[in-house]
This record gives structure tokens, sequence and C-alpha cells, in this order.
């Protein structure tokens, strides 16, 4: 009864998966930056995760759910804007993150200064290279621990922790700066 | 700990990420050090501003509604490719009913 198991498939995928719609649309829109594009994104990583529903083990739906977006996120945005993609300079290895991250701090902050509309967090979060926006979003706003930020986004915990310093290092002085200037 | 070693370990550290041998060490360097110890309000600071300021984004109820059809139109044509060409009568009747005609 091929129709009535595809059923039940369906149905259990809707069980597992649906309720974290939300956190996966809103990881996309932080991604893609537009409305449509996220939801045609998360349609997109919904339909491929139910073709692939069979290797989802139980466990943590909400990391297998992300992991998927983020990838058809990133898929999506090396097809349509390339531009967004950058590889982030000098990454650090796992094993020197904590030590070595604070030199590459600068670029970012560099990036952020050239900007002249950046005069609120939101904004100066868009404005992020992907990588430091996307762990940024998983830590603050989607609250997760470091261990399923690492899981999500394929990388070892140091590099999560190296990115979340350099992303918050650059947030800081920007908003920082903003303040000041605005104080004078 | 020197401050040389503080770097992204604060970012754990108020994230609650720090094993506990390395939180008591970074604690007490906190506590007297008249550098590291503004960081963490610096730090906190922060992160209070980024989640006031950033909006929350919901999925749009009509994607879920999409969403929904696009399963549905998949699940159809799975199984269709495994040779169930259209859905059993019994797919229409209620749940107690289907359940007994299978």
């Amino acid at each position: 009864m091929a129709w009535i198991a595809e059923r039940r498939r369906r149905s259990r995928f809707e069980s597992v998966v649906l309720p974290h719609l939300d956190a996966a649309y809103a990881l996309a829109r932080w991604l893609t930056r537009n409305d449509a594009d996220a939801a045609d994104v998360v349609q997109e990583a919904l339909l491929r995760a139910f073709r692939y529903f069979d290797t989802y083990r139980e466990g943590d739906a909400k990391s297998w759910i992300l992991r998927i977006v983020r990838r058809t996120c990133y898929s999506w945005l090396e097809r349509n804007r390339p531009a967004d993609v950058v590889p982030l300079e000098e990454e650090d290895g796992p094993d020197e993150g904590v030590a070595s991250a604070p030199r590459a701090v600068g670029d970012t902050e560099a990036l952020l200064q050239n900007r002249s509309d950046l005069w609120r967090l939101d904004v100066l979060i868009e404005a992020l290279p992907a990588p430091l926006r996307e762990v940024i979003v998983l830590r603050e706003l989607q609250e997760l621990g470091y261990r399923e930020i690492a899981e999500i986004s394929g990388v070892p915990i140091g590099t999560v922790m190296s990115r979340l310093h350099r992303a918050r290092s650059a947030l800081r002085r920007a908003w920082e700066e903003k303040d000041i200037g605005d104080a004078m | 700990m020197q401050c040389d070693e503080v770097g992204p370990r604060l970012d754990a550290y108020i994230d609650g990420e720090l094993a506990e041998a390395e939180r008591v060490q970074l604690r007490d360097h906190l506590l007297d050090c008249p550098d590291c110890g503004p960081e963490v309000t610096a730090l906190e600071r922060l992160r209070d501003g980024i989640r006031q300021a950033a909006p929350i984004y919901r999925a749009p109820e009509a994607l879920r509604s999409r969403i929904r059809f696009a399963l549905r139109q998949e699940a159809a044509a799975s199984a269709h490719q495994a040779g169930s060409l259209t859905p059993p009568r019994s797919c229409s009747l209620s749940s107690s009913a289907r359940a007994a005609h299978c």
C-alpha cells in the first residue's frame, strides 16, 4: 500500500519538522536578506529533507532541519548571488582558534565601516559576512549552544568560538562608534 | 590567566560554554583585571542590544500552506512511482474506517 505508507511518512515528517518552520525561515531570512527568497529556499530545503527523511534518525530535529536549510541557502546564494558567498578571510583552524582569532577582526570591521547606513544593530548584523551573520543568528536569536551550532554549520566548536568572537567584536566596535558619534 | 589568553574565551564565558575549571580561572581573572572585567559588561550589553534590535522573523502562513501542498504532491508522486496509481478508496474514509479497511 504505497499510498498509505507515503501518507504516514508525510504525516510523520510534518510532525517532526514543521514545529521548526519558524526557526528555518528565520535562518533563511537572515542569510538571504529577503522575504521571498527565504520562502523559496525554505520550501526547497524542506522538500529535499522530505526526500531524504528515511535517513533521519530520532534526535535533534531542529539541528537536522537547520543544517539542511543552511546548506540550501548557501547553494541558492552561490547560484543567484555569488558575491554574497565570499569566503572569510583567513579562517582559524580548530586548534589555533582561540589564540589567533582577533587578528582577523579588522577586515570585518572595515567592511562595516564602509557602509553609511549602518546605524542600527539589525542592519549591522545584515552587513556581516554570511558565516559571521549565521553564527550570530544561531547563538543570539535561536539561542543554540556551541555544539548545536557546530553541527548545523559543519565546523568544529573552536571555529564557532572564533567566528562568534569576530562577529561580536566587529558589531561592538561599529555600534559603539555610532553611539560615540551620536553623542558628539 | 593573562589578558592575552582571554579573547574568544570571554564570549564562551558569557554564553555559559566554558568547562568548569576554565570558567573559574577566567572568573578569577575578571575579578582582578581592570581591563577584562568591563569587557564582560560590554559583551552582555551587545547581546541584549542584538536581542532587542533584531526583528523576529516567522514563517508566513502562506509559506506553511505552500509547503504542506508541495509535500502532498511529493508524497503522491512517490506513491505513484511505487506503483500505486490512485489513492485507495479507504483514504477518503474516516481514519477508523480506513484502519479497518487496511
